[in-house]
């Protein structure tokens, strides 16, 4: 039985196949074909993913340039030390989507639980002030959502619970699971989500808005929140059950985004 | 002194270093930013804001920048290309077809053929992302400059 011969250039004979009993070249069977269309359409996808990663890479280098820019465009002469950091906990929190988007699976896709889960505990670690625990209780299923969204309310996740942190120590102090910080997502009707943070500070004063107090943080979540996730921000306090003001919350209400196919 | 010698230098004597259009004043300038990334919309509109122009309007895909951009007829546009909805390609299409504002593009595709499109299109100005306000400032300048010799 004579075997076929190999072939070691890539020419037009790519979609043939030598076979001297056949007496030379001949075309390849169909299944050959549909093999070599199948393998050209996967290096286009790849092709194009990579192109679509390195365009992510880019806005997202450019994201971290603005916010740094923004932090040194406050007016000051030299920047307090908790700005660096601040800046250091976004460029973090960007790297924490890149992280899972690196392991997880579907390609270009990120699950926002884990995402908020390991938030949560590098900004618990971050934040905590000596002999006052940080509380954070995570409520979220499995959420898979494309890249730019995940990125945005990561940067939106980041920021709130950071502020709920700071409140709760600087008024109260945690105390235990009962003032914990809440941090929620879920699903609700009309295809659409909603993130929840809930916190036990001293919550927000009447007609409150991102905009009024020069909290570039708070500016910057109200950005991602209308631009980037279509949604809406409210701000509300919490009540007990003598009405009084018990914490803060704040919601971000937004359309589901479709994953690419 | 201070440690950076060009700050205090006045606004009024421009070195013999620069170029005409570093002597431009864009101020008081009507803006329409089409960007679809929160971050960078909120830092060009602080940037540009600091510098002494006008935000009429922002839009986060390109139809509702046509919208905007025809409704205000800004002097000056800043579009990005990569956008839902409408393109921003597009969008400078239809909006020159309607009339001629300084339009920049504002885009992470530092491709050629891209930039050869928007020049084609009437861009007066192409900037590639990541965009600083000290290398963003002067470009507008030098695209204003531009527009306003053809125009």
């Amino acid at each position: 039985m004579k075997k076929k011969q190999k072939r070691f250039s890539h020419t037009a004979r790519d979609i043939e196949e030598y076979e001297p009993s056949r007496g030379g070249w001949t075309p390849r069977e169909e299944p050959r074909c549909q093999g070599f269309a199948e393998r050209k359409r996967a290096e286009a996808q790849l092709t194009q993913a990579i192109r679509e990663v390195h365009h992510r890479v880019k806005n997202n280098l450019q994201a971290v340039s603005a916010l740094l820019e923004m932090q040194i465009d406050t007016g000051q002469e030299y920047l307090p030390v908790e700005s660096v950091r601040n800046s250091l906990r976004q460029i973090k929190a960007i790297a924490l989507v890149h992280d899972l988007l690196a392991h997880d699976r579907p390609i270009g896709a990120v699950d926002v639980a884990q995402v908020l889960s390991r938030l949560a505990g590098l900004l618990a670690a971050n934040l905590r002030m000596p002999g006052r625990p940080v509380a954070l209780c995570v409520e979220a299923e499995p959420t898979w959502m494309p890249t730019q969204t995940a990125t945005s309310l990561t940067l939106i996740a980041n920021e709130l619970i950071s502020n709920a942190i700071k409140h709760s120590m600087k008024e109260r102090g945690t105390r235990g699971r009962h003032d914990a910080i809440i941090i929620r997502l879920c699903r609700q009707e009309g295809e659409r989500m909603l993130l929840c943070v809930e916190d036990r500070g001293p919550g927000f004063p009447a007609g409150f808005h991102p905009g009024m107090h020069g909290h570039l943080g708070l500016e910057l979540v109200h950005s991602l929140v209308t631009i980037d996730l279509h949604g809406r921000i409210t701000f509300a306090n919490v009540l007990d059950r003598d009405g009084e003001c018990a914490g803060g919350r704040v919601q971000v209400c937004f359309p589901e985004q479709p994953l690419s196919p | 002194m201070p440690e950076d010698g060009s700050r205090s230098a006045s606004p009024n004597s421009p070195s013999p270093h620069e170029t005409p259009s570093e002597t431009i004043s864009l101020a008081g300038k009507r803006v329409v930013i089409c960007e679809d990334e929160g971050i960078l919309q909120m830092q060009l509109q602080r940037a540009l804001t600091r510098a002494g122009l006008k935000i009429v309007g922002t839009a986060n895909n390109g139809q509702t920048g046509v919208d905007i951009v025809l409704r205000e007829r800004p002097d000056i546009v800043l579009m990005d290309i990569r956008m839902p909805i409408m393109d921003g390609l597009e969008a400078s299409r239809r909006i020159f077809a309607v009339y001629s504002p300084c339009l920049v593009v504002l885009t992470a595709y530092a491709d050629e053929h891209y930039q050869q499109q928007a020049k084609e299109l009437g861009a007066s100005g192409y900037i590639i992302k990541p965009v600083t306000t000290d290398t963003l400032l002067p470009q507008l300048r030098e695209a204003w400059s531009s527009c306003r010799s053809e125009g």
